[in-house]
């Protein structure tokens, strides 16, 4: 077996792409965990599902397909829980039916063999093309450039809402502009991890890091931490143990999760008001 | 901010009606305010006190006549006018888990003034510092937000919209949960750092026995209406403020600074 550094070359793209997504996916994650619009996450994923399968029936790459039905459920989620008639909830709730609806539609109307929309909810990280990676390096380098120049207005926007708009910070731009690249990203990476996989890269690395810290800046950077282990960890018990890769990544961030509630000084908090 | 021209400055309300399904929460109020004006603005709880701040910072709609913040419409404010109105809102939900601490959550008020994409300056914090100490919370700087009493947070607040240094600043009862003391030292914050910057200041309270010195207008409104506009030494009385709030006087029969420092 040819090795590179000890590692065989066949692993070295699932190792770069799991970088990649753990990076984007916590990025994200933050924004959506503070917010709390997990549900909007979630939404936007299915969404992205969708689209796959619609490109899959019609005959586009993939790619194609997730990322314009995940800017369109961001398009349609983000003003209706923003006119607040509806509640959030209530709206991601109508889109994400919709298109789980559609999902089964396009998954019947795909010509012969499922196989190929079946290996989108696990994804194949470990078959991930170059032209992969370059796209998730792409999105990832973005989503960095995006929270560095934009930090404090970000930070004021998914703090303080509403006083980030009394002060004078654009915050529909930043927030549709964070709203838009999630989609991106969600769409990307579905690709190389796949559908289930996506929820609990976006949602467990950063709920961790929030239940750790009050400090935003720490929260990105526990989050972006827990991404990647919950990655490389995952890559590499399922290369020693022969198991299921997208099961491993997803249960090692689970169990982040888990320590990090139990660890948490939020907790404790909680619990004291509760007395 | 001190080149601003004097027709920039003002505050100007024509006929103004406001409904809320139909229930009139102003109704025809005509107001204007002068560059600097210091403006107290009293009445019952429900008056449209505070509907007639959030209209002034384009947060509220209203359905009948004309208002215009430093000659823009709200309808049109876009975020580089907001920066001019610095608003502390009546109330604020917080969440108790978010990753913000006290001197952040008062940077926020700097975070549009300074620039998009720019971080904030030294200057900047030295501001930002320096208000949270006047403000009394030094102590709670590196707290998160999350942890703080009421009043804390309201002084947290505060603190956000005195750095934001706007031309106009919109309190609505600022003070309402601090205790009395820090309310004093607040508002003789408010009137010290009135003259460095000549804001112009609405100020709603119930506090009428904590008027500051510096106010030079009182507006009284009552059922959406304005009921009364004048100088405090001409209102600020047991008479007025007892038809004002209405009942048996009891809020009357305390003493008011105002009354006191005026005769
Ligand atoms: N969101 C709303 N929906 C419906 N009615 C409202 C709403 N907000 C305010 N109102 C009504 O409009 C009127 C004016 O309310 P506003 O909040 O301006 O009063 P206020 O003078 O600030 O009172 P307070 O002293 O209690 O703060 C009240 O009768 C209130 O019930
Ligand atoms: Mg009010």
């Amino acid at each position: 077996m040819h090795e590179v550094l000890g590692i065989p070359e066949y692993l070295w793209r699932p190792i770069f792409a799991g970088l990649f997504s753990g990076i984007a996916c916590s990025i994200t994650g933050v924004f959506i965990v503070t917010m709390h619009l997990s549900f909007l996450g979630i939404c936007i994923a299915h969404s992205a599902f969708t689209g796959a399968l619609f490109s899959l029936w019609i005959g586009w790459n993939p790619l194609l397909g997730s990322i314009l039905f995940s800017l369109i459920a961001s398009a349609i989620v983000g003003p209706l829980a923003d006119r607040g008639e509806l509640s959030p909830d209530t709206s991601t709730g109508i889109v994400f039916s919709t298109m789980l609806g559609l999902a089964f539609l396009f998954l019947g109307l795909i010509p012969g063999s499922k196989a190929s929309a079946l290996s989108l909810f696990w994804g194949n990280i470990l078959t991930v093309t170059r032209m992969d990676i370059y796209i998730l390096s792409g999105i990832t380098t973005f989503l960095l450039l995006l929270f560095t120049i934009f930090f404090k207005e970000i930070h004021a926007v998914l703090c303080h809402r509403q006083i980030a708009v009394y002060v004078g910070i654009p915050t529909a731009l930043i927030f549709y502009l964070l709203l838009i690249t999630t989609g991106l990203t969600i769409a990307v990476s579905l690709q190389t991890v796949g559908g289930l996989l996506i929820y609990s890269l976006l949602l467990n690395p950063s709920a961790s890091a929030h239940q750790l810290t009050y400090r935003f800046k720490t929260m990105l950077i526990l989050s972006i931490l827990f991404g990647i282990t919950s990655c490389w960890g995952g890559l590499a018990l399922s290369y020693k143990y022969n198991l299921p890769t997208g099961a491993t990544i997803i249960l090692i961030s689970s169990l982040i999760f888990i320590l990090s509630a139990i660890f948490s000084p939020k907790r404790q908090v909680k619990g004291e008001k509760n007395v | 901010m001190s080149r601003e021209t004097y027709q920039d400055n003002t505050i100007n309300i024509q006929n103004v009606s406001a409904y809320y399904n139909n229930h009139p929460a102003l109704d025809n109020i005509t107001l204007s305010f002068r560059r600097g004006e210091f403006a107290v603005i009293l009445g019952p709880n429900g008056s449209g006190k505070t509907t007639l701040l959030k209209i002034l910072c384009g947060l509220c709609k209203f359905q009948k006549g004309s208002v215009k913040v430093l000659g823009q419409t709200p309808s049109s404010y876009n975020f580089l006018l907001r920066r001019k109105i610095a608003h502390v809102a009546q109330v604020e939900s917080i969440d108790p888990k978010l990753p913000i601490t006290v001197r952040e959550s008062v940077a926020t008020g700097r975070a549009g003034t300074s620039g998009l994409g720019r971080p904030l300056k030294k200057s900047d914090w030295k501001l930002v510092d320096t208000t949270i100490e006047w403000i009394g919370i030094s102590h709670l700087a590196d707290k998160p937000i999350g942890h703080l009493s009421g009043g804390e947070r309201q002084k947290t607040s505060i603190a956000r919209a005195l750095v934001q240094q706007a031309p106009i600043l919109l309190l609505d009862e600022p003070t309402a949960s601090i205790d009395p003391n820090a309310q004093k030292d607040i508002l003789d914050l408010l009137e010290h750092k009135m003259d460095l910057h000549s804001f112009t200041t609405l100020y709603v309270t119930h506090e009428i026995s904590m008027i500051p010195n510096r106010c030079d207008r009182i507006v009284m409104l009552q059922n959406g209406k304005v009921w009364a506009d004048g100088k405090p030494d001409e209102l600020i009385n047991e008479e007025k403020l007892k038809e004002l709030y209405g009942g048996n006087g009891f809020c009357c029969s305390g003493k008011f600074s105002f009354h006191h420092t005026h005769h």
